[in-house]
């Protein structure tokens, strides 16, 4: 298997104006451990509005290793980090002038080079960043996490749909054991194939919409009988659980069968024609609420399904996106092991032929959902609620409908109103993390 | 499918790229690299900091004792490959021994030129190309009152610098009107020039030596005119050429260096050619001609070794580019130094600090940058050139904030590469 490894992200043009913090800590720890030099810069040019900060990639081929004429830059094969052997290096600035993407530090008048090395995984720059700008992507611990992948090549999805990117995450972190159920939607093509191709290698089952929990519901009960640990878990989009099939996942939820149900929300009917669905936004463009003359997309606000789910008082529930792998890894974990009751997992899942945006663009706009409060990362963990993934400085709801045809038609106004929703919505999630969890019994006495 | 021999002449950067890239094309080929070197490999570059003390001669190998074992690789050492038969497919080695390759790739670097000038012919005459030179500059620079060095070019001001750190008194003498003169125009060599004459370094330039008398160990340089010059020690650092003089006879097409293509293949179909030794397109120009540094030949040791082993891989061109470090200043150049008729030319000069910005543009894309004693990253000077970034609007903030507009322009194009590459 391919190597990962974890990388600094730095979030774009957010920095405070002249703020060093990151490098001024770096040098610090550098000279902490008895080395020069830094690993991290700003970068404030307030002609043009830029307050970034930069340093190295880890890349996978790195050019500084290959430039350098002593050898004394190499990339570990266990953590992956680029270091520097200073004893090696020759101050020739080599490396500097081959990295195309600025991550050697190159201090002429002492006649050294460094870098990031990621303070060995534990990166000092995270810490001090007063906006949390700086974080650790851990590609290497999610990775790890992977199980065999039971998903085949070539599926007949759109190119670029997360949707497949998703269930391949969600399956190799469930691993073996695992029951995949479905129902008419995009993901019908992944799991019962086209023509005589499948591209599913775990039992699999397509339902009607009407009739996905109900049938997890025999299929666990039965393996339980049958003294067999095996996970159940629905793939199934936003038309068949919030809609078509809402009744039955409620039952199911009201009966807390040990189920996980993950619904792939891409906010319409895209498998039929991009109809509108109860969780399409206010605004959002379908071809049932069409954007022409005097009308303007949906009129009505979206029903967030979540905060229903979490209303059941099943164990788990949880909102995510695979543009934070992280944060949906730890979800899926959470889920997985909840043997007693009921776990939804409600993903925002774009569509590019619905949405409207290029193919190579799903994560960015998944990022932006979050980055905006559109889509606000949370869990509902037997009886508290959480925010997993707090922005710091929520980016106006305009960075999102930006990138998407979907709202091209809005006008200020409309878009006032969506920013009105996005807020009340995250408002109101905020303020259900700060109920404290109900005192058990044993508390009470 | 069935195993191939490669053979690699050469063991440098661009040979050890080569037989990297091969492994990590999970090539499983039998691959043999001949050097005549008796050292574990190491890069000229090291040698100017060897002599200034540096760094110690234990710590210049590029690879360590067992590298070539992992990379499952056959490695010889002190044999040199005196002719390549490509009709059957052999080299034949000084032992007279044969062996006969599948594949070949010819990366034997660069050797010093010495110019006809009578009187060089000496074994006294220092040169700077292997680690024996620079074992003999060591032994033969303590006590050493006054040096010469022939030669203006990289090798001969990083030796003038060691030279002059340890109290010799080295006069340079250069041919042309300028030093440095294939990585800095004139401003730029004279600003450093000045740098280098403040720590005791004299400068001959535009003068050429006709003549070299010896008496014992010391020598008189006799210049075309004016007073003869005396030295303890001479050093000729005049260039190098591309080590080609073992395929005469053969069937590879040689012009200054080995005619290469875009996939380091050169006129024989299972023979490349990588590094110092390869003459290969420009990325500025398009046209083939020598860029003997060592970027360039780690880049071209990997197109050649993909291809080697069956995995397509396209060299973009070689772009000229340097860095010199001299008592604590820095000097970069990268691409285009010298403006065409139709380039713009943005200059930033200061005489004071011996500060020197200047890019070359032609519209709104970047050809070129030289900077002295600016905090720069080098390299993503070069990534805007050779991504032929539009940098139009922006050209007058990036020569008052290089450093951090060439960043903030790379991350920009980075951005819109990931979409275009996928589109």
């Amino acid at each position: 298997m391919k190597s990962f490894y974890d990388t600094l992200r730095i979030e774009e043009d957010v920095c405070p104006p002249d703020c060093t913090a990151c490098r001024t800590r770096c040098v610090e720890v550098k000279q902490d451990k008895g080395s020069a030099g830094n690993g991290i810069r700003e970068i404030h040019v307030p002609e043009i509005g830029v307050h970034t900060a930069n340093t190295c990639n880890q890349c996978s081929e790195p050019a500084c290793v290959d430039a350098c004429p002593t050898g004394a830059i190499t990339k570990s094969e266990t953590d992956g980090i680029v270091r520097i052997t200073q004893t090696k290096c020759l101050g020739c600035g080599l490396c500097d002038l081959a990295c195309p993407y600025g991550g050697i530090e190159f201090d002429a008048a002492a006649k050294k080079a460094s870098k990031c090395d990621l303070c060995d995984g534990d990166p000092q720059c995270i810490e001090v960043c007063p906006i949390h700008a700086v974080s650790l992507m851990k590609a290497r611990s999610v990775v790890e996490h992977f199980h065999e992948d039971p998903l085949l090549m070539g599926s007949s999805l759109c190119v670029g749909c997360p949707a497949e990117t998703t269930l391949r995450f969600v399956l190799r972190v469930m691993g073996k054991d695992t029951y995949l159920f479905g129902a008419p939607g995009c993901a019908t093509n992944v799991i019962n194939g086209m023509g005589i191709r499948t591209m599913v290698r775990i039992p699999s089952h397509m339902s009607n919409m009407t009739t996905v929990p109900s049938t997890m519901t025999g299929v666990k009960r039965y393996h339980r009988k049958m003294g067999r640990d095996v996970r159940c878990v629905a793939f199934v989009g936003d038309g068949c659980a919030t809609d078509v099939g809402f009744q039955p996942l409620s039952g199911a939820a009201e009966r807390n069968e040990n189920i996980i149900f993950i619904t792939y929300d891409n906010e319409g009917y895209m498998n039929t024609g991009i109809q509108r669905s109860s969780t399409t936004p206010y605004g959002g463009w379908t071809t049932t609420t069409p954007a022409m003359g005097k009308r303007k997309g949906k009129q009505m606000t979206s029903k967030n399904v979540p905060l229903i789910m979490a209303a059941h008082d099943i164990p788990y529930v949880a909102t995510a996106v695979i543009g934070y792998p992280e944060d949906f890894l730890m979800k899926l974990k959470k889920a997985m092991a909840v043997k007693d009751g009921m776990s939804y997992i409600h993903i925002l899942s774009p569509c590019i032929l619905g949405w409207g945006y290029g193919i190579s663009e799903s994560l960015d706009v998944v990022r932006a959902a979050v980055d905006t409060n559109y889509f606000p990362l949370w869990e509902y963990e037997r009886g508290e609620y959480r925010l997993t993934h707090v922005v710091e400085k929520p980016k106006p709801i305009t960075e999102y409908t930006k990138l998407l045809k979907k709202f091209a038609h809005l006008d200020q106004q409309e878009l006032d109103e969506l920013q009105r929703i996005v807020n009340k919505r995250f408002n109101h999630i905020k303020a259900l993390t700060r109920i404290e969890r109900a005192p058990s019994e044993a508390q009470l006495a | 499918m069935e195993k191939k021999k490669h053979i690699i002449i050469g063991c440098g950067t661009a040979a050890l790229a080569a037989l990297k890239q091969m492994r990590k094309n999970n090539s499983e080929d039998e691959i043999k690299l001949v050097t005549m070197e008796p050292h574990l490999p190491y890069s000229p570059t090291s040698l100017p900091y060897l002599i200034s003390g540096k760094i110690k001669e234990s710590e210049i190998p590029m690879v360590s004792d067992d590298f070539f074992d992992q990379m499952k690789a056959v490695w010889v050492r002190g044999k040199r490959v005196d002719h390549v038969d490509t009709e059957k497919g052999e080299v034949l080695y000084d032992s007279r021994e044969r062996e006969s390759y599948d594949t070949l790739l010819i990366a034997t670097g660069s050797e010093p030129v010495l110019p006809p000038i009578p009187g060089l012919e000496n074994e006294q005459v220092l040169q700077m190309r292997v680690l024996d030179h620079a074992r003999d500059l060591m032994k033969r620079m303590k006590g050493t009152q006054a040096a010469i060095i022939l030669g203006a070019g990289l090798i001969g001001m990083h030796v003038a610098e060691c030279l002059a750190e340890h109290g010799v008194q080295v006069k340079v003498v250069e041919m042309l009107p300028r030093i440095l003169p294939a990585y800095f125009d004139e401003d730029a060599s004279g600003m450093i020039q000045r740098v280098l004459e403040k720590h005791g370094v004299s400068f001959f330039v535009g003068r050429r030596a006709k003549e070299v008398a010896w008496k014992k160990r010391s020598a008189e340089v006799s210049l075309e005119e004016g007073e003869p010059l005396q030295t303890d020690l001479l050093m000729v650092a005049t260039g190098v050429r591309p080590r080609v003089a073992f395929l005469n006879g053969s069937d590879v097409k040689i012009k200054d260096g080995i005619l290469v293509d875009s996939t380091m293949k050169t006129s024989v179909e299972n023979v490349f050619a990588a590094g110092d030794v390869a003459e290969a397109k420009s990325f500025l120009t398009g046209e083939h001609g020598l860029n003997p540094i060592l970027p360039n030949a780690a880049e071209q040791g990997k197109v050649a070794g993909s291809n080697m082993v069956g995995e397509k891989k396209e060299y973009s061109g070689w772009l000229p580019m340097n860095t010199f470090n001299f008592f604590g200043h820095r000097a970069v150049s990268v691409g285009k130094i010298l403006p065409a008729k139709d380039d713009e030319v943005l200059l930033e000069k200061d005489d004071k600090n011996g500060t020197y910005r200047k890019i070359v543009c032609r519209q709104d894309r970047l050809l070129g940058a030289t900077f002295l004693d600016t905090d720069v990253d080098a390299g993503v000077f070069q990534y805007l050139i050779r991504g032929r970034v539009e940098i139009g609007p922006h050209k007058k903030t990036l020569i008052r904030q290089p450093r951090e507009v060439s960043l903030w322009l790379m991350r920009e194009s980075e951005k819109k590469a990931t979409v275009s590459i996928e589109e």
